[in-house]
């Protein structure tokens, strides 16, 4: 048996009492939002347990003759020469959860307020995380391979990539400050005399007036590579400016005109590639190449540039008109194989929320279901319940554009009539439906 | 999918009442039995907290928690058909935490895990103290689970639920299936091992009695 080291801090007062007292005043709390990611996953590993058709009967069979083939091989002195299985096809029912996603985090402002808006996420298979499309947060901690893109105000549009730390240290117009405390960060930012952006680094303080920057934030060491315009960049008491096409590395502490490294300039090629949202209140066409089932894979190429797993919009701020055209590049991930049976799937999944009375749950799986099966008959009833639930919680001028996409796919609708007369009482000042 | 009338007055489709939330345990896994998974969810809302506090406190604050809570989750509902209620589903559901932080700690001796990180001890401590309570108390925890690491899983858990959780022996016993004896045995090796590994650098030992 080891002994603790001589230099721990505890042998000051080291004693088995001390230690247990402090050991029984933990207060473990699991928060909201791990608590809502573990039913969300423990929801699909209960459809698919429902869908395989009940109870571990048929799994303890199949474990049995695991167990036998493996012994079987092993025997034979074949087992390290085992052949892979294919990976048998994915569908939304038995999705397992994605190890990388499992410790995606993302907090909410809840207390402090906050313009950083999340508006598209790739590569994220973890459905808390999406569910906070279009939503404002204050801080986001991204797993590996997922990539967000956001808003700050009106006038900073970010990608962010995983893995990743990023949080709102202030909000104001006139000066936004951000904290990177590692990760690639690529922002756009539209300055002027009266506007600045900060981003604060462990190594760095980068201020901005009006660029295209990347950022590369690591344990060791800042890199910060310019697009065009300029930046200054605090280094204690030294200060740099960073122009047009050059890179700067604080552990070199030299300004160089060169390349992006590799690591940013594909988050900077993503970037600019990737379609950004409009400004709030005006309206844009997205146009997308092809239409049919893989509708939703092609939208996320061209709202995500190369590395899009999933995309998600929030309704009302982009509208999408569909022309037929030669097929979209392919993303390098298989696509999962969705069939109508998930549809009613998911939808009875969003009821579960609704009746449970969780509406960013519902939200969630209803908008799932509106980008993944938008022409299934669920997905007319899905956008009235999206509708009902934005009036429900955030009033008439959430809900106006949800009504008006309603009326405008199914103008003769079920809830047709129900919509007008919402959308009409919405018009009338002082009257809220 | 369900079609729904519209009502005279509002205009919008009648919502069904949230159910299952207000139902006893034993409702809500009659329920879950005959394959309700929204009252089997209920469940899970209900039980979390408490299953993570347990885990916690046998484990130390590791990653790892987080995928735990789901996987006893699993095994309880695996484990439904052969629920006959004679026991409050907490009880049922903390003999399976206890299998599981088992086969965790047996685990992460053959691939053992990163240390914990400053977020995740700070996540445990109570709001109320002071910075200079927390920092105490953070290094008391690691300390503790640094010596509790080195331990042998069956007797550091005998020795959690009975130091730390505060249950009887007779508890102890029915929730990892050994004999009270076995388990007194248990808690005194690993108390003394405890013991051992904080003796202070020039031999003198600290007392210690719980």
């Amino acid at each position: 048996m080891s002994r603790l080291p001589r230099d721990h801090p505890a042998y000051d007062e080291l004693t088995l009492d001390v230690l247990l007292q402090s050991a029984r005043a933990l207060d473990p709390k699991l928060d909201e939002l791990s608590t809502a990611r573990i039913e969300a996953r423990l929801a699909r590993q209960l459809a698919g347990q429902r869908a395989r058709g009940g109870y571990p009967a048929r799994w303890f069979a199949i474990a049995a003759l695991s167990v036998a083939a493996a012994l079987a091989l092993l025997w034979l002195g074949r087992a390290p020469h085992t052949p892979r299985l294919a990976e048998p096809s994915r569908s939304l029912a038995h999705r397992e959860p994605r190890r990388d996603t499992a410790r995606a985090t993302v907090s909410p402002a809840d207390a402090e307020p906050a313009l950083l808006t999340v508006y598209c996420i790739a590569g994220v298979d973890d459905e808390p995380l999406r569910s906070l499309l279009g939503r404002a947060v204050s801080r986001i901690e991204l797993p590996r391979a997922v990539v967000v893109r956001a808003t700050l105000g009106e006038h900073t549009r970010l990608s962010l990539q995983g893995p990743s730390t990023v949080r709102v240290a202030s909000e104001r117009a006139a000066h936004g400050m951000l904290e990177l405390a590692q990760g690639r960060l690529v922002a756009d930012f539209e300055g002027d005399g009266s506007r600045r952006l900060s981003v604060q680094t462990p190594h760095a303080r980068i201020d901005v007036v009006g660029t295209r920057f990347a950022i590369d934030a690591r344990a060791s060491r800042t890199v910060i590579h310019v697009e065009h315009g300029t930046v200054q960049v605090e280094l204690g008491e030294r200060s740099v400016r960073v122009s047009d096409g050059e890179t700067f590395d604080s552990r070199e502490r030299a300004v160089r005109r060169e390349a992006p490294p590799t690591t940013l300039a594909r988050v900077l090629r993503d970037h600019a590639r990737a379609l950004l949202p409009p400004p709030a209140g005006e309206q844009r066409v997205l146009r997308v190449e092809g239409a049919g089932a893989g509708l939703r894979a092609r939208l996320g190429d061209a709202l995500l540039g190369v590395t899009p797993v999933v995309a998600l919009v929030p309704l009302g701020e982009v509208a999408v008109t569909l022309e037929p055209g030669p097929r979209a590049k392919p993303s390098s991930e298989p696509r999962e194989k969705l069939s109508a049976s998930d549809a009613e799937a998911l939808y009875a999944a969003a009821e579960d929320c609704m009746r449970l009375a969780e509406p960013t749950c519902a939200r969630a799986r209803l908008a799932r279901l509106i980008a993944d099966f938008g022409q299934s008959p669920q997905a007319a009833t899905a956008r009235y319940e999206l509708a009902r639930l934005a009036q429900d919680g955030e009033g008439c001028a959430a809900a106006a554009p949800l009504w008006a996409d309603y009326l405008r796919r199914h103008p003769s609708g079920q809830f047709a009539a129900t919509a007008r007369e919402r959308v009409a009482r919405c018009e009338h000042v002082g009257a809220p439906p | 999918m369900t079609q729904r009338d519209a009502p005279a007055r509002s205009g919008v489709p009648p919502r069904e009442p949230p159910r299952a939330i207000e139902a006893d345990d034993a409702t809500l896994v009659a329920l879950a039995q005959r394959g309700d998974d929204a009252a089997f969810r209920v469940l899970y809302r209900r039980h979390a907290q408490g299953v993570y506090g347990r885990l916690t406190r046998l484990l130390g604050p590791r990653d790892e928690r987080e995928d735990l809570v789901q996987q006893v989750f699993w095994s309880f509902f695996r484990a439904l058909p052969r629920y006959r209620g004679d026991a409050p589903v907490s009880a049922f559901l903390h003999g399976i935490v206890t299998r599981v932080a088992y086969d965790a700690l047996r685990k992460r001796k053959r691939t053992p895990t990163a240390q914990p990180r400053e977020a995740d001890l700070e996540q445990l401590l109570s709001g109320e103290q002071s910075p200079e309570e927390r920092l105490r108390a953070r290094e008391h925890i690691t300390a503790l689970y640094a010596a509790l690491d080195r331990i042998k899983p069956r007797k550091r858990i005998a020795f959690v639920l009975y130091a730390i959780e505060g249950l009887a022996l007779t508890e102890i016993a029915t929730l990892t299936g050994a004999e009270p004896r076995a388990i007194g045995q248990r808690i005194a090796a690993a108390r003394n091992e405890l013991e051992r590994m904080l003796q202070r650098p020039h031999g003198r030992t600290t007392g210690a009695s719980s």
